[in-house]
């Protein structure tokens, strides 16, 4: 089970701080947290929500290792690992 | 129904905005139910800007207060502090200064996290 | 079967974390999940019945009602309720109950996983 960061605006870049630090961290971006820059995340699985990813036309900007997943994905995720909320 | 460990934090600079106050009033409210939930407060970001000395408590005193009779203190991260030039001799007396893998040890420990 | 919890603190029209929130709890229902919400802050204007805006399709207060039909147990604050005006959510839509945060505590008891937004 991961510590799955759930980063938003604005308090997603004091998330993000924590989740660099974390072992255990993997990482969602959400909303505007899809603005974050996840380059200190290297190593850590991160995702993205599909949605706010493509609004927002930031798809070919995220760097490729960031897997895009739907809302049905990110219910599994949630319930599969701890949640730490910063939306 | 199962007592859980929570984990808050503040991540508003206070004033301008309610969150320093109605996630205090959440976070004794938590900790009130039947449920006996117990918490961690932690400041970071931004958010550490609550903790200084000066800052104006007159509506947050009661959910303070509830919190120190709990044996709580307020948490705020270190490395937020030393970014924004705050020195640890700024901060009200009720305040304890821990780092930030100070804070992930708290994630680790939490059942849940919620965050203001 | 799990059990999410969700904490909504913003209210529709000014920011997109109720159309989040909603998204996420019809996934978790569509799953056979069961789904508590809390409705906090602004959160609580998210089921007035009375909700018209030209620019959506859909009202945020009937994804709401929708959530509720469907079990989804969505529970507002009522100090946040009356402070708006709502006396004590008279204009909601149906399934939306008023409490209080000691709904809000039994959720975290209940919830196996808990996202605020």
């Amino acid at each position: 089970m991961a510590n799955l960061y759930l980063l938003g605006a604005p308090a997603g870049r004091n998330g993000l701080a924590l989740a660099e630090r974390d072992e255990a961290a993997a990482v969602v971006l959400i909303q505007d947290g899809v603005y974050l820059d996840v380059k200190c995340l290297a190593g850590k699985k991160v995702y993205a929500v599909r949605k706010d990813v493509e609004k927002r036309g930031l798809a070919s900007r995220l760097p490729g290792s960031v897997e895009l997943i739907d809302y049905g994905k990110l219910v599994d995720l949630v319930l599969e690992n701890k949640v730490i909320n910063f939306a | 129904m199962a007592e859980k460990h929570v984990l808050f934090t503040f991540n508003h600079a206070p004033y301008g905005s309610i969150w320093y106050n109605e996630g205090l009033r959440a976070v004794v409210g938590v900790t009130s139910g039947i449920d006996e939930h117990t918490v961690d407060v932690v400041y970071v970001g931004d958010g550490v800007y609550f903790t200084l000395k000066g800052v104006e408590r007159t509506d947050s005193a009661k959910y303070l207060g509830t919190l120190a009779k709990g044996g709580y203190k307020l948490k705020a991260e270190r490395e937020s502090l030393e970014a924004r030039g705050i020195d640890p001799s700024e901060l009200a007396e009720d305040v304890e200064v821990i780092s930030r893998a100070d804070v992930v040890a708290l994630v680790d420990r939490a059942d849940a996290t919620i965050d203001f | 079967m799990a059990t999410l919890g969700f904490l909504l603190t913003l209210g529709p029209f000014q920011f997109e974390n109720w159309d989040t929130a909603a998204s996420l709890a019809e996934a978790a229902l569509d799953k056979g999940h069961e789904v508590r919400m809390f409705l906090y802050l602004d959160g609580v204007y998210n089921p007035v019945k009375l909700q018209t805006f030209p620019d959506l399709d859909v009202m945020p207060k009937d994804r709401f009602a929708a959530l509720a039909s469907r079990g989804a147990k969505i529970i507002a604050c009522g100090i946040c309720v009356n402070a708006r005006g709502l006396e004590k959510g008279k204009d909601y839509v149906e399934g939306v109950k008023v409490g209080g945060l000691p709904d809000f505590a039994e959720i975290v008891a209940e919830s196996d996983s808990l996202i605020t937004l």
